[in-house]
């Protein structure tokens, strides 16, 4: 920002008592109030699904603080099924290891959630900041931010993971890496699509003829517009990464053992399948349950927030 | 060099995942019933593929899809477990009176499948070109070898460079027994064996070649055994997974499945069907430690690590009695076997004591090091319940390395590890425990232990079996105080097929011979 143009925007506020971020909020208004937002029943199952989530991540948070035997430990016979025996830890079973099937699902919850919420994170806020240039500049930002994303987007993205694991040594923040390279084109799209929807608005074309710098233009107008775009897309970008990590350590690509994770548990159960299902069923369950989870709340947050959604 | 040492790490590896994979308690060498195959019909095998159909290439064991060049080249003889009784196939002796000069005689006839002669000068092809070639699978074996001499058509005499009165023991077990046509080979040059076009003197033809999917093969029409095989055609169906494999048995959709888990066992028979258990291999899958950095370059880590674990407790859970543990060096049947070599059992107490003094000597620090295993299912799982088992004492911190398939023997070879799963097993200590010598050629299995390389020695010299057993009762006892190694449990081979089909044969390292595998009347 320069002097002048900061001189040139005071002068305009000043002298045509027109304020450019009043015409943002002015039209934004006019656009939304002829379409109430209809009332959505928050139904059982997205309370249930909230509280749910609560429950994970508040255990994944407080884990060392539970009342929990050690994840690394056998503490009875390998392969005891949920609720059969309601000892120290006994109560979801154990693993095919003696291993308490309870505390790896929280710690491995911690796995998940730092991964999920993490690498969504990184997409939502580096995504989300390349596609609002690329939407609004336009130009060779967009043709070579275009390029990148497409490019990303053609690699298949379990061969990408598994590459990046294979060369890498298998740790959080491996994993994190390579998810968040693949969730980035996704916030890119999302966000380029909608900024460019947003720069060809009379306010911004306004802001823009008052000669309202780029930067200002696309920080104060188009981003407020289009983020909520990006938020809502977050918890299903959480539950998908959910999902990867588990792919990857059931392939046996993802943390190393004692270190519990969902998709590791499971890999671990398989060769039981035949004789104790409980085994892979567990983590099973859990990791259906999160992502079923997400699903729901991101579904019911797209419906509240996502104007598109609106009807 | 270098990519003879990647071979030679390829080769660890596959020795390692060939006998990786055991379990269950009888044994025998043929289907234990009375029935005769008739001739006609055809069946369908599923287990491993074989990289290649090129003997040089593969090893000779079921797990690494021995059983296709078992049926397409035969096998120059068998030895019986234990009695080293010489079981004439298309070579009817080997012998020497020196341990030097050994000679190797052939049956007169045999013919390949493309009409040329299986005579000395093809068996000295075959040798030399595994002599010379680092990609070969044997190429270790055959580094003692001076020269290979063709003394008449059915006649080739071997000169070593040092006294092995025990080379009789390397052939059935290593490639050297599959004898390829010199005239195929030197028509087809580097790409003999990547498709069908491979040529053998065994009971079966290839009709057609997918790798790693499925190879078809069909009666060799001058195979030398009149009568045989019994089959008309083989289909091998790739199938890695183990379960996947026993249930295309047990659903009907194969006959025979050529290596099969403990598990495999257990559902073929409550399922109905046969099997059939090899378990006359001497020695067993282990852990090695890597006494070249440390912390088990110390003597007392290595025996804490071992008094700590409970190998039959980790048989017990992990595959649910699936195996057996190895108790001693030598089964109990080898004539080598002595009760007073036994491995020491667990003592969690002294285990812990020892953790404790090795911590307090080095500044309260624990015992930390990494465990590596390949990413074979079943291995993950024994390494990561010893791993389980090491997490209740104090003062250790043991981490699981998870390497991908070649990269694990590459890593074995450049002595990139602390603790590995290996295995060392053959019907006979020899070849196979020579591993254990530090004048061995692949420095992964060494017992950096002079008296070890020395009874080692003893026992291929040794002129008779009492002698023999001395050597290898010092090797046993150098291996108790070296503390080199916890050996864990045996390498079987199993083989499950239905009901309706007979007269399978196991032999070396666990392969089978099909010629009178068929259906029965």
């Amino acid at each position: 920002m320069t002097d002048d143009q900061t001189g040139v925007d005071a002068e305009l506020a000043r002298d045509s008592h027109i304020n450019p971020d009043s015409l943002f909020a002015a039209e934004t208004a006019a656009e939304l109030s002829p379409v109430p937002a209809k009332r959505r029943r928050r139904n059982l199952f997205f309370w249930a699904a909230v509280v749910w989530v609560a429950v994970i991540f508040l255990a994944a948070l407080f884990a060392d603080l539970l009342p929990l035997p050690p994840y690394a430990e056998a503490i009875g016979p390998p392969r005891v099924g949920p609720f059969q025996q309601f000892g120290h830890g006994m109560i979801l079973g154990t693993d095919p290891f003696g291993r308490s099937n309870l505390s790896r699902v929280v710690y491995g919850a911690r796995v998940s959630m730092i991964i999920g919420v993490v690498a969504a994170a990184v997409g939502l806020l580096v995504g989300g900041a390349v596609g609002l240039l690329s939407g609004y500049l336009k130009g060779w930002t967009d043709r070579t931010s275009s390029f990148v994303v497409d490019t990303l987007l053609a690699f298949p993205p379990l061969v990408m993971l598994l590459t990046i694991t294979a060369v890498l040594q298998p740790k959080v923040s491996t994993i994190l890496i390579g998810l968040s390279i693949l969730v980035i084109p996704t916030f890119v799209r999302l966000e380029r699509a909608a900024a460019m929807s947003w720069s060809e608005r009379p306010f911004v074309l306004a802001a823009r003829s008052y000669g309202t710098k780029d930067f200002r233009i696309a920080v104060r107008h188009i981003l407020p517009n289009s983020v909520l775009t990006l938020i809502t897309y977050v918890p299903t970008v959480i539950s998908a990464m959910i999902v990867a990590e588990g792919s990857l350590s059931f392939l046996g690509l993802g943390l190393p053992s004692p270190t519990p994770s969902w998709g590791g548990m499971i890999a671990e159960g398989k060769s039981s399948l035949r004789l104790a299902p409980s085994v892979v069923f567990v983590p099973a369950a859990v990791v259906f349950l999160t992502v079923l989870s997400f699903n729901l709340i991101g579904e019911y947050v797209r419906a509240r927030f996502d104007k598109r959604t609106k009807r | 060099m270098r990519n003879r040492r990647l071979w030679l790490g390829l080769l660890a590896v596959l020795a390692l995942v060939a006998t990786s994979c055991g379990s269950s308690s009888s044994s025998s060498n043929k289907t234990p019933t009375t029935k005769v195959a008739k001739v006609g019909g055809s069946v369908v095998a599923v287990g491993p593929d074989a990289q290649s159909l090129d003997p040089l290439k593969v090893i000779n064991s079921a797990t690494q899809g021995a059983d296709v060049l078992n049926a397409v080249y035969d096998v120059l003889y068998t030895l019986t477990p234990n009695t080293s009784a010489f079981n004439p196939r298309i070579a009817v002796s080997f012998t020497s009176t020196d341990g030097l000069t050994w000679t190797l005689t052939l049956k007169d006839g045999v013919k390949f499948s493309d009409g040329t002669p299986l005579d000395a000068d093809a068996v000295k092809f075959n040798w030399d070109r595994n002599k010379t070639n680092t990609k070969s699978t044997s190429f270790g074996q055959l580094m003692n070898v001076e020269s290979f001499t063709v003394t008449s058509p059915t006649v080739l005499t071997v000169k070593l460079k040092t006294v092995n009165r025990q080379f009789v023991q390397v052939i059935p077990v290593v490639n050297l027994g599959w004898i390829a046509s010199p005239t195929a080979i030197k028509a087809q040059g580097d790409t003999y064996g990547a498709d069908a076009k491979a040529v053998g003197a065994g009971p079966f033809t290839v009709k057609s070649r997918t790798p790693a999917t499925e190879t078809v093969l069909v009666r060799n029409a001058t195979y030398w055994q009149t009568g045989l095989p019994k089959l008309d055609q083989i289909t091998m169906k790739a199938v890695v997974d183990a379960q996947a494999a026993t249930d295309s048995v047990i659903s009907g959709q194969a006959q025979l499945y050529t290596f099969g888990l403990g598990e495999s066992l257990k559902q073929a028979t409550d399922a109905g069907l046969q099997s059939q258990v090899w378990n006359e291999l001497q020695g067993a899958t282990s852990m090695l430690f890597n006494q070249n950095k440390p912390p088990f370059d110390n003597v007392k880590a290595r025996q804490a690590v071992t008094l700590a674990l409970d190998i039959p407790q980790m048989i017990d859970v992990v595959t649910m009695n699936g195996e057996t543990a190895a108790t001693s060096m030598f089964q109990q049947n080898s004539p080598f076997y002595d009760a007073k070599y036994n491995f020491p059992k667990s003592d969690p107490v002294q285990a812990q004591k020892l953790f404790d003094e090795l911590a307090a000597a080095n500044g309260g620090q624990p015992l930390s090091f990494v465990m590596a295993v390949s990413t074979n299912t079943a291995n993950k799982a024994r390494v990561t319940q010893l791993q389980t088992q090491l997490s209740k004492y104090k003062n250790v911190k043991a981490e699981l390395k998870v390497i991908d398939g070649p990269q694990y023997g590459t890593a074995l070879f450049a002595g990139d590890f602390n603790m590995a799963l290996y295995a060392i097993a053959s019907p006979d200590p020899e070849p196979q425990f020579a591993q254990l010598s530090s004048t061995y050629y692949v420095k992964i299995a060494d017992m950096k232990s002079a008296a070890g390389d020395a009874a080692l020695l003893a026992g291929v010299q040794a002129t008779d079996t009492a002698a023999r057993k001395v050597a290898y009762g010092n090797l046993q006892q150098a291996l108790l105080d070296s503390w080199a190694e916890i050996w864990m449990y045996r390498n079987i081979t199993r083989a499950i097929f239905s009901k309706n089909t007979t007269g399978l044969v196991t032999y070396g390292q666990g392969s089978h011979l099909f010629d009178s595998y068929g259906l029965t009347e």
